[in-house]
């Protein structure tokens, strides 16, 4: 199992009523989930308490059979470095250092994935930039790129060291019907090839059935079960 | 992590190139103002220690120590009181003393002072680290109407060698007692000392006593015929204001001291230069410390000019910070990132600002001792300076934190919303 969520309750501070809700959500080892929501609704939120950045105010969330409601700050931070690779909106490499910079950074910051690689850092990096179609950018500054290979330079980043959950947030919001087709082509394949589960969430019902599963953010505002202790 | 984290600050320095490069400069200035002061104070406290060296005791009529110092060496005010010949000559032949040096002040000349001595003065006196006035011109006087000018006095004036100039009475500009009939011919000009010899001439004793006499008589024979022409050589002085004494031995100048300062036939009073220097250095130091502090404001400005940057940027760097995050750095780490770009900042501030120390003296020092005769010290760096260094890259480390906990906060709050 990859995902496992029971008896979820979220809300910000100051929120009166729960932003999430989630009585339980399984999701399979490898499976390409899509999660469909309006704007405002929680998407990035929920993302935010997969990866261990936000812990629910109720309720348990298991990752790969860890139970991040469990772990401390530090152990949740050191989980998402090893296990989970991310992809924003817009704007997701760092503008100082270069793509090939941008690729290589999770694994300045995991142990892990530098361990999963099949070899040397940078043949890899570059491997996943050419299967991308990224061929001859690995040296160019990032604002030099168009968003849509910036995109592409985002998942090669999200995808190096082979992370067991690929977390997606809107990646291709930016990009005309064309280049978001394609990029969710080059995604799919390298995730395919590492195995990894994919969670990609749009409010763009558009792209829904090249996935292995749909989701609604409904899923996440339906009321939970009584606690059991009242 | 750590380390990577210190790599990406490196980085996004580095990105901001100018920016960078201006708060390290403002910083390097900061530091540089705050040690080349510090240096100046230096050679400040002791070339005015040194005003005076080698000369074991001063005395005078009975007075503050001060006082007679501030007469004697910087021909400031006026001796109460002389000290009479007869004294001079007692302590001269004194066993443990090996030279003396009259001097009789309250004369000048165009404003400048002008001292009574004899040929003993070019022999023993000393300033700085031994050092004797050299004659950049001519030599000194042999004859009583022969005058010896400070560098200073002959720049002012544009005096050359064999010029003939009249000294006045008393120590006011426009002075009443002006004597056209006893013009004294300039015999030498000396360097540079940087010292109080710069701003005076010296006579020779006789040459001076000549002035008064000629004054007196004049004065006293309102009605009667003038008397020009005196054998000057011939006259002895009846007093001196203080004399400079030079022992056999350093040992014995406590010894010697007190005995001059329980001299039963004379009310004398004795001093040890270095001593009393550094007394009055003291008193006037406050200027120093003054701007000592001036240039401690200098570097929290420089500091806080950093802090403020940073705190500017940090907005920018939201969603960098954000993508940071999200692939696995801690709220702490982010603490640390921003942590170590003010240290790195104050770092490279302080190395430059050394860098400009060292270019400013190379170029300085020579200069400042040629215009001001000060010296300023030119040593690597002392402890004085590792304690500058040392603060400056605490306070910028402390300014950091204010960012950092910032970013910190910021971290927790977003989650992984990237804000713009
Ligand atoms: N850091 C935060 N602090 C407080 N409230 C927040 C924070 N981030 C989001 N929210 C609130 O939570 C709600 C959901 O925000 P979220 O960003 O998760 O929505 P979203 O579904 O990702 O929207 P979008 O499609 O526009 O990205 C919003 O009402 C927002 O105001
Ligand atoms: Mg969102």
């Amino acid at each position: 199992m990859s995902l496992r969520i029971e008896d979820l309750s979220f809300s910000w501070p100051g929120q009166p009523e729960p932003l999430l809700k989630c009585p339980e959500l399984h999701v399979k080892s490898g499976e390409k989930v899509f999660l469909q929501g309006a704007s405002g609704s929680g998407k990035t939120t929920l993302l935010g308490l997969l990866g261990g950045v936000l812990l629910p105010q109720r309720g348990q969330i298991f990752v790969l059979d860890t139970p991040l409601h469990k772990l401390s700050a530090p152990e949740r931070d050191r989980f998402r470095a090893d296990h989970i690779g991310f992809i924003f909106q817009m704007f997701n490499l760092l503008p100082y250092l270069s793509v090939m910079g941008n690729v290589l950074l999770p694994l300045r910051f995991s142990r892990e994935k530098q361990k999963r690689l099949q070899r040397e850092a940078e043949e890899e990096a570059q491997r996943l930039l050419s299967s991308l179609g990224l061929d001859s950018v690995s040296d160019r500054q990032v604002q030099d790129l168009s968003v849509g290979q910036q995109q592409r330079v985002a998942a090669a980043r999200a995808l190096i060291g082979a992370p067991e959950l690929i977390i997606a947030d809107e990646p291709t919001s930016a990009l005309d019907a064309d280049s978001r087709e394609a990029f969710l082509e080059l995604l799919f394949t390298e995730i395919s090839r590492s195995r990894s589960t994919l969670i990609y969430v749009s409010h763009d019902p558009g792209i829904a059935s090249v996935f292995d599963r749909n989701l609604s953010m409904h899923t996440f505002h339906s009321d939970l079960q009584k606690d059991p202790s009242s | 992590m750590k380390y990577s984290v210190i790599g990406l600050s490196l980085a996004s320095m580095n990105n901001r190139r100018l920016c960078t490069f201006l708060c390290m400069f403002s910083i390097a200035m900061s530091v540089a103002l705050l040690i080349g002061v510090q240096r100046i104070r230096e050679g400040a406290r002791e070339s005015f220690n040194n005003t005076v060296s080698g000369t074991d005791l001063i005395v005078g009529a009975r007075t503050g120590p001060v006082q007679l110092l501030l007469y004697s060496v910087f021909h400031m005010g006026n001796p109460p009181n002389n000290l009479s010949w007869h004294s001079y000559q007692t302590f001269s032949q004194h066993p443990e003393v090996a030279w003396t040096v009259p001097l009789s002040l309250g004369d000048s000349h165009r404003g400048f002072r002008v001292v009574g001595t004899d040929e003993q003065f070019f022999r023993y006196f000393r300033y700085g680290q031994e050092k004797q006035p050299e004659f950049c011109n001519g030599q000194r006087f042999i004859s009583a109407d022969d005058v010896v000018i400070g560098s200073d006095v002959a720049k002012k004036f544009s005096y050359q060698l064999g010029m003939k100039i009249i000294l006045s009475h008393g120590i006011s500009d426009v002075s009443f007692h002006d004597h056209d009939d006893t013009p004294f011919r300039v015999s030498g000009i000396l360097c540079k000392t940087g010292t109080p010899v710069d701003r005076s001439l010296f006579v020779n004793l006789a040459g001076l006593d000549a002035i008064h006499h000629d004054m007196d008589h004049s004065h006293g024979a309102s009605s009667g015929h003038h008397h020009h022409h005196h054998d000057k050589e011939d006259i002895q002085p009846s007093s001196v204001s203080a004399m400079l004494i030079g022992l056999r031995s350093r040992t014995t100048v406590f010894h010697v001291q007190r005995e001059i300062n329980h001299y039963t036939q004379e009310a004398l009073t004795a001093l040890m230069p270095a001593m009393t220097l550094s007394e009055l250095w003291d008193i006037i130091g406050i200027a120093e410390v003054a701007m000592f502090i001036v240039s401690l404001f200098v570097v929290f400005a420089g500091i806080l000019g950093m802090l403020s940057s940073l705190l500017t940027t940090l907005n920018e760097r939201r969603r960098e910070l954000a993508i940071i995050r999200s692939l696995g750095a801690s709220p702490a780490d982010l603490f640390l990132l921003l942590l170590s770009e003010s240290l790195l900042l104050g770092l490279g501030g302080c190395l430059m600002g050394m860098l400009l120390v060292y270019v400013a003296l190379w170029i300085f020092h020579p200069l400042a001792e040629s215009w001001w005769g000060l010296s300023i010290p030119v040593h690597l760096p002392n402890m004085t300076d590792a304690l500058i260094l040392g603060g400056v890259l605490l306070l910028s480390t402390i300014a950091g934190c204010l960012p950092g906990l910032k970013a910190y906060r910021q971290s927790l709050s977003d989650g992984l919303t990237i804000r713009i």
